[in-house]
């Protein structure tokens, strides 16, 4: 036999390195595997807990590298050899004949039996390398690790999909901000441009900012350019102002333009496929106001002219709009003849003049009442009209606002006054609504409150106020209030010590008034002891005053008594003084109803004021006859014999609900944002997400009065956005909600307290206490 | 120099059986020894002295030996207040122990460096060297920890150390702090207290401005002050929950110089049940109703109708209950009200059994409210109600009478009509006063309950004219003086004066039936916690709670009334809560601080101490060792060498 060729050798040589390197390969994929299963397992936690992040994965994937490397340099992947392959085969392979390793001896270290064994040998290892071995091969099977590795991946499909199924079925609004999709997790508000046009005709220039948070004036346009951190679909980009959605076009720079005209006070953000990829920003919208009418002059709501005088007079206003004034004008209605004969004349008329005086804009008009063909006992009504510039829906709608009724007489002969103790009592001329007809004019808008338009409900309501502005005006006036400083309090307290003061500080005339407003503490002390020694005396004569004599003189002669004290309680006896204050103090609050086209509301009012007026005009008559008569107290046996045969049930039940939803919520909310750790994130409740939503809509409804609270609007949205606690970015956020929630909380009304000492009754010691209390009490009594 | 056993004090017996252990080990060893080195005298004597020697050693480690000397050693007490001027009179030869907490500014001090720091004032009574002198430095020691020092060191012990105390400057500050803990909504939180003088600073002439604010910061109510004087200010709270209030204290250029919280718990209100006994409907009675009931008091209103007839209106009771009170006044019935309210007509229409009725149930608890009118003055006294003969009713003969009411902090300011009569009561008790001093509602308690007269019959008036909150202060004043009190279970208030810091004792107490109550559970928010309650024993049905709560901030505290509950739930019924709120040490430092100097002060000046001339001084067993290592070296070496 001969010896085998050094090219065989060579041959067998380069398969056994093939099938080296085949193995090898085979236990650096179980390696890998293996390695693979930690990876996934971590990754697939990583993944369920915080979300996507990037460069955490790419560590993770490259660490099976890391793991095959290593294996590289242990011993038992240097053990796999051409040796080792060789003895492999001894092992499965009989034919080898356990000498397939001498192939790799050389003949040198070889004897002579064992050189003929290896090219007997040769032979067969050449035949068998040539077939396909694979089989035959270790094959570093993993199998657990490779069912781990599908387990936890489709673990993790099916929870990740399941929670988007979830998360796509709860409300929207408990979306995390920033637990958006996959897609739109990169995408980043690069920059921002954001111009704001306000309305023309409010003369305002173009204002350009960054800051999301814009303070605007009503039908403003508003351009916001953003450049993202990724190219998306144009489509896909939006603005969600309150309910409306905006969306955004995209131009060739990859910028994105969005605009809208903004109206009202609300919240936005920016959305990429319905999620928020933005903050939530307010917009604070300021409403254009009505023009303001203010009369310089004159200032008494009638002005007589005497029948012999130059019939001229001067109406000077000043009015004040924000953004300016597009007409002001004077309505005007002359009244003259009397009785049946009266004949009104209407006629518009405009101001002669009009300069700015301190920035202000006042108006002039001089009156010559003869050349309007007035005469001696004609009247003049007139109203100043004033309409600002404003523009809706791209047309103009000035805002209207009418000022107060201005009379002015021409005297014909002198007034005949009816006094009645120093009041004048029959003095409300004709051409005022009386209190009876403000009733039936009010009864009457309530009943076609369904019939008629809200715009001429609201005008009819408020012009129903102006006439009872003015009417209340005018008995004021014969009463001496200053009406704008008068509150309801003191009208229905009556006058109090600061008004009295002021009663007594009018009767001084001007110069003595500066003395007097400076005197020293020391003297007033002594002018009120005078005072008080003063009234005490009077009192102690009254109480000596059988017949009462003294009493009605001090309550309806003596002037500085009757005007000051209009303490009803204190006299027992109506004062007719009081009385048409307690009417004014109504009509105060008819007109605030009226005024808010609340007709319903003044309506009580409107009667109570009519009830006092005329109690005031009989109050004289009233007094007479309770001295005159006296009723017997009534006696119990008259008073309980009444019929009961009317009365179905001697029992009634009630349930009291007891507290105010809103209020419960806001108390509720402020509680927990005054216990919430500011580091340690606490998740709401369903509960608490309600009351979220309780509270918005409660700052949402007053947002017209208030539009600043749109901040706190804006807080909330986060909040129940995130539907955690504390906010993130935003430390001062909940505690300027914290702040305004607890404003928001009224007055306190005490609530029952418990007893103040608290002991149980059945405690032994309290027993024989109270058990020793009594025997003392029943040895001490006879 | 004198012998004693030391450790071994307390067990004598034990010492002896050790020391005869050690004489025979000695005799034993002696003996072998002569058996082993017969022939070697020398070494066998060599043997036998360091035997002898090392036996010595051993006792003489073993027990205590003192030394005489001639002066008196004294230790000293570093606590916390502690001035670097009080630091600088320290000499190096002195003890010096530092009991914590101490402001980390002084530990840098020299005197501070050769301290011993201690966490519990007990430790100094551990070191070697008899304590015969022990002087205190800083604020001394709180109350709670004499307390614990009296507690474990015996009297004798303590008798025979002389201690002296250097109190700290005092700083400016507040002390004398007393406020409610728990309040119900309306209710007036009132703050009194001290404003101290800081005694290195003349500050005696300057005017302070003392402010209490709200939970968000808005001033309610100030008060100038100088030191020395005492404030009071007052606010109703606002709103259920728990808030903290502020105290912050402004010199004259509105320098903010103190500030410290005022931890409130405000609790809603009480559900009362009232019953209205009326001769006709009222007003008066009709407005109470209706400010009560949206409340949840439930209220039942026996109107008289006609002569023998009442109407009934019940507001807030269920139908069960409605059921049980088809006679309301029995005495069954009446277990069940908190309080009655008669008019003066209803009282004399009253039969004797009504009136043996009512007089039973105010016995038992019942709170009483007579509206005083001109029949029942005119009447007065009964002589079927003579156990309301304490009480006196006069009438009075004037055309009208009006007051101005005055209750604690109240507000009203107009005069109101009341009832023209003079009333009084033996007991003095006067609930609300007139502006001339005459009493308008008074109080006179009756067995376990009480009755009051008032003569105001118009406190509507204050309802329909505004004052909502001030009419609502009236009738919740009158109720916490009348209703019966609370007999449910519930936790006690804290005390007025007391303020609970961090690292020291808190003890909250729960009232209620004792076999009912299971345990209480302690809740802040990292580490929510079961402690059991522990029966006061003269009070069965007090039960307290102790904890050490080592960090600041609201505790709430829950127990229940079901039995055999293991672990409090949601789920839990008849579960009573309330919290509790541990201030930081950094909070109320002066108050602190002279709750410290005021306990010391007075533990001082009760302490006996017992003078002794002669003082020693623990022998330094420095050479003693030194005598055994040899005596046991030369052993081992003979043994070893030969």
């Amino acid at each position: 036999m001969s010896l085998p060729s050094n090219s065989e050798l060579s041959i067998i040589q380069n398969q056994l390195k093939a099938l080296v390197n085949k193995i090898r390969m085979r236990a650096l994929l179980q390696r890998l595997i293996y390695s693979l299963v930690c990876v996934v397992t971590v990754w697939a936690g990583f993944y369920l807990t915080i979300g996507d992040n990037n460069w955490l994965y790419w560590v993770l994937a490259c660490t099976p590298l890391l793991f095959c490397w290593q294996l590289t340099y242990t011993s038992t992947y240097q053990k796999i050899s051409e040796k080792a392959v060789l003895q492999h085969l001894n092992r499965e392979f009989p034919e080898c004949e356990e000498s397939a390793h001498l192939i790799l001896v050389p003949d040198e270290s070889l004897n002579l039996l064992q050189r003929l064994q290896k090219a007997r040998i040769t032979i067969t290892v050449n035949a068998l390398l040539a077939k396909d071995l694979s089989s035959k091969l270790p094959d570093y099977p993993a199998p657990i690790a490779v069912s781990v590795i599908g387990f936890v991946l489709l673990a993790t499909i099916a929870i990740k999909f399941l929670g988007n199924q979830a998360s796509h079925s709860s409300p929207p609004k408990v979306i995390a901000l920033h637990q958006e999709a996959e897609s739109t997790a990169s995408i980043r508000i690069e920059s921002s441009e954001i111009s704001v046009q306000p309305p023309a005709y409010t003369g305002l220039s173009k204002v350009e900012t960054t800051d999301f948070n814009l303070h605007l004036v009503a039908g403003s346009t508003v351009v916001w350019q953003l450049t993202l951190s990724s190219d998306i679909h144009a489509s896909d980009l939006g603005l969600k102002i309150g309910q409306e959605q905006v969306e955004f076009t995209r131009n060739s720079d990859a910028i994105y333009t969005a605009n809208a005209e903004i109206s009202t006070t609300g919240i936005y953000f920016i959305t990429h496929r319905q999620h928020a990829i933005s903050d939530i920003f307010t917009l604070e919208v300021t409403a254009d106001t009505p023009p303001n009418i203010r009369f310089i002059e004159p200032t008494q709501t009638i002005t007589e002219i005497p029948k012999n005088a130059v019939p001229h007079f001067v109406t000077k206003v000043q009015i004040q709009d924000d953004f300016g004034l597009s007409k002001v004008e004077i309505l005007g209605s002359i009244a003259s003849g009397s009785g049946e004969s009266v004949k009104f004349r209407d006629q518009t008329f405009v101001f002669d003049s009009q300069k700015t005086v301190d920035g202000q804009n006042e108006f002039f008009k001089e009156w010559d009442l003869s050349a309007l063909g007035m005469q001696p006992g004609d009247e003049l009504y007139f109203s100043v009209r004033a309409f600002d510039n404003a523009w809706k829906n791209n047309q103009p709608a000035p805002q209207l606002t009418r000022s107060a009724n201005k009379i002015v007489r021409w005297l014909e002969d002198e007034q005949e006054g009816i006094h009645s103790e120093g009041i004048l009592l029959d003095f409300v001329p004709e051409y005022f609504k009386s209190q009876r007809q403000i009733i039936i004019e009010t009864q009457e808008l309530i009943a076609n409150q369904d019939s008629i338009s809200e715009k001429s409900f609201i005008n009819t309501s408020r012009a129903l106020g102006t006439a009872q502005s003015d009417l209340k005006k005018k008995y004021g006036q014969f009463l001496g209030d200053e009406f704008e400083s008068v509150t309801l309090h003191s009208m229905e307290a009556g006058p109090s010590h600061h008004h009295e003061q002021s009663e007594k500080n009018k009767a001084l005339p001007h110069p003595l008034l500066e003395a007097h407003e400076t005197q020293d503490e020391q003297e007033e002390a002594l002018r009120e002891e005078a005072e008080s020694r003063k009234h005490h005396h009077s009192e102690n004569e009254s109480s000596n005053d059988k017949s009462g004599y003294n009493q009605a003189i001090e309550q309806f002669g003596h002037a500085h008594g009757a005007t000051d004290d209009g303490n009803f309680v204190k006299r027992g006896v109506p004062s007719p003084i009081t009385l048409m204050k307690r009417s004014i103090a109504n009509m105060w609050q008819a007109e605030l109803h009226l005024q808010l086209a609340e007709p319903a509301n003044a309506l009580p009012f409107e009667n109570q004021a009519l009830e006092y007026l005329n109690r005031a005009k009989r109050a004289e008559r009233i007094y007479v006859k309770r001295l005159g008569f006296e009723p017997p107290p009534v006696s119990e046996k008259r008073r309980y014999q009444g019929d009961l045969s009317e009365v179905l049930s001697y029992e009634r039940k009630e349930q009291i609900k007891l507290k105010k939803p809103n209020l419960e919520a806001i108390k509720r909310l402020l509680s927990l944002l005054s216990h919430t750790a500011t580091k340690q994130t606490k998740e709401l409740t369903q509960q608490q997400i309600n009351d979220l939503n309780v509270v918005k809509n409660y700052f949402t409804e007053q947002l017209a009065n208030s539009p600043e609270d749109i901040v706190f609007i804006a807080t909330l949205e986060k909040i129940s956005l995130t539907a955690q606690l504390p906010i993130e970015n935003c430390s001062q956020c909940a505690a300027d909600l914290r702040t305004k929630l607890w404003q928001v909380i009224p007055k306190p009304i005490a609530e029952p307290a418990p007893h103040s000492k608290a002991y149980l009754l059945n405690n032994p010691t309290v027993q024989y206490f109270n058990d020793f209390m009594q025997d003392n009490r029943q040895q001490g009594s006879p | 120099m004198i012998f004693s056993l030391g450790e071994f004090a307390a067990n004598p017996i034990m010492a002896l059986v050790l020391l005869v252990l050690l004489l025979l080990t000695l005799g034993t060893s002696a003996y072998l020894s002569l058996q082993r080195l017969k022939k070697h005298s020398l070494r066998l004597l060599l043997v036998w002295l360091s035997s002898a020697v090392a036996s010595l050693c051993i006792i003489a480690l073993a027990i205590d030996i003192q030394a005489p000397i001639n002066t008196q050693p004294t230790s000293v007490l570093i606590t916390e207040g502690v001035t670097v001027e009080q630091l600088n009179t320290l000499d190096d030869a002195q003890n010096v122990f530092i009991l914590e907490p101490i402001s980390k500014d002084l530990m840098n001090h020299q005197a501070m460096q050769q301290g011993i720091v201690i966490q519990d004032a007990l430790q100094i009574f551990n070191q070697t060297t008899p304590l015969h002198a022990l002087h205190i430095l800083g604020s001394g020691l709180s109350e709670q920890q004499w307390q614990h020092l009296n507690s474990v060191i015996p009297a004798k012990t303590l008798e025979t150390i002389n201690i002296n105390f250097s109190p700290k400057q005092k700083a400016l500050g507040l002390v004398d702090i007393r406020f409610q803990k728990t309040l119900t909504v309306g209710e007036f939180l009132e703050i009194t207290g001290r404003l101290q003088s800081d005694t290195l600073t003349s500050n005696d002439n300057i005017i302070f401005e003392l402010a209490l604010l709200n939970p968000i910061g808005e001033v309610l109510t100030t008060q100038r002050i100088r030191t020395g004087e005492t404030f009071n200010l007052s606010a109703p709270v606002k709103t259920q929950g728990q808030w903290l209030y502020r105290l912050q204290l402004t010199n004259p250029s509105k320098q903010l110089l103190i500030e410290d919280p005022l931890a409130v718990l405000i609790n809603a209100s009480t559900p009362l049940q009232v019953l209205v006994k009326q001769s006709a409907p009222s007003f008066e009675t009709r407005h109470f109703s209706n400010w009560a009931s949206q409340f949840g008091v439930k209220l039942l209103i026996a109107t008289q109708i006609s002569k023998n007839r009442d109407i009934q209106q019940v507001i807030n009771f269920n139908e069960e209950e409605v059921a049980a009170l088809n006679e309301p006044l029995t005495v069954e019935s009446l277990q069940s009200f908190d309080l009655i309210i008669l008019d003066g007509r209803a009282v004399l229409d009253l039969s004797d059994e009504q009136i043996q009725t009512l007089s039973d149930s105010v016995q038992l608890g019942l709170g009483g409210l007579i509206l005083v009118d001109s029949e029942l003055a005119a009447a007065w006294p009964l002589k079927q109600i003579e156990w309301l003969d304490t009480l006196s009713i006069t009438p009075l003969d004037i055309a009208t009478y009006s007051s101005i009411p005055s209750w604690p902090n109240s507000s009203i300011e107009e005069a109101i009509d009341i009832n023209k009569a003079k009333i009084d009561s033996a007991s003095q008790q006067v609930l609300v006063t007139g502006n001339e001093g005459q009493s308008i509602v008074i109080k006179q308690n009756v067995g376990l309950g009480n009755i009051a007269l008032s003569l105001i019959n118009s406190s509507y008036s204050w309802q329909t004219s505004g004052k909502t909150s001030e009419y609502s202060h009236y009738w919740q004043s009158l109720l916490s003086q009348l209703a019966r009190p609370k007999q449910s279970l519930h936790w006690q208030s804290e005390d007025t004066d007391r303020i609970n810091f961090e690292d020291a004792l808190f003890v909250q107490c729960l009232y209620g039936d004792a076999n009912s109550v299971t345990f209480a559970t302690l809740v802040n928010p990292q580490q929510p916690q079961e402690i059991p309650l522990t029966n006061q024993l003269l009070q069965p049905q007090k039960h307290c709670l102790t904890l050490w709560p080592n960090q600041s901030g609201w505790y709430r505290l829950q127990a229940s009334a079901e039995p055999n509950v293991k672990r409090i739930t949601r789920s839990t019924a008849k579960t009573v809560d309330t919290y509790g709120y541990v201030y930081s040490k950094e909070n109320w430092q002066a108050y602190r601080q002279s709750q410290a100097i005021a306990a010391t002060e007075y533990v001082l000046k009760n302490h006996q101490y017992i003078a002794s001339s002669n003082y020693y001084k623990n022998l330094n067993k420095f050479w003693v060792w030194v005598a055994l290592v040899l005596a046991l070296s030369i052993l081992w070496v003979e043994r070893k060498l030969f």
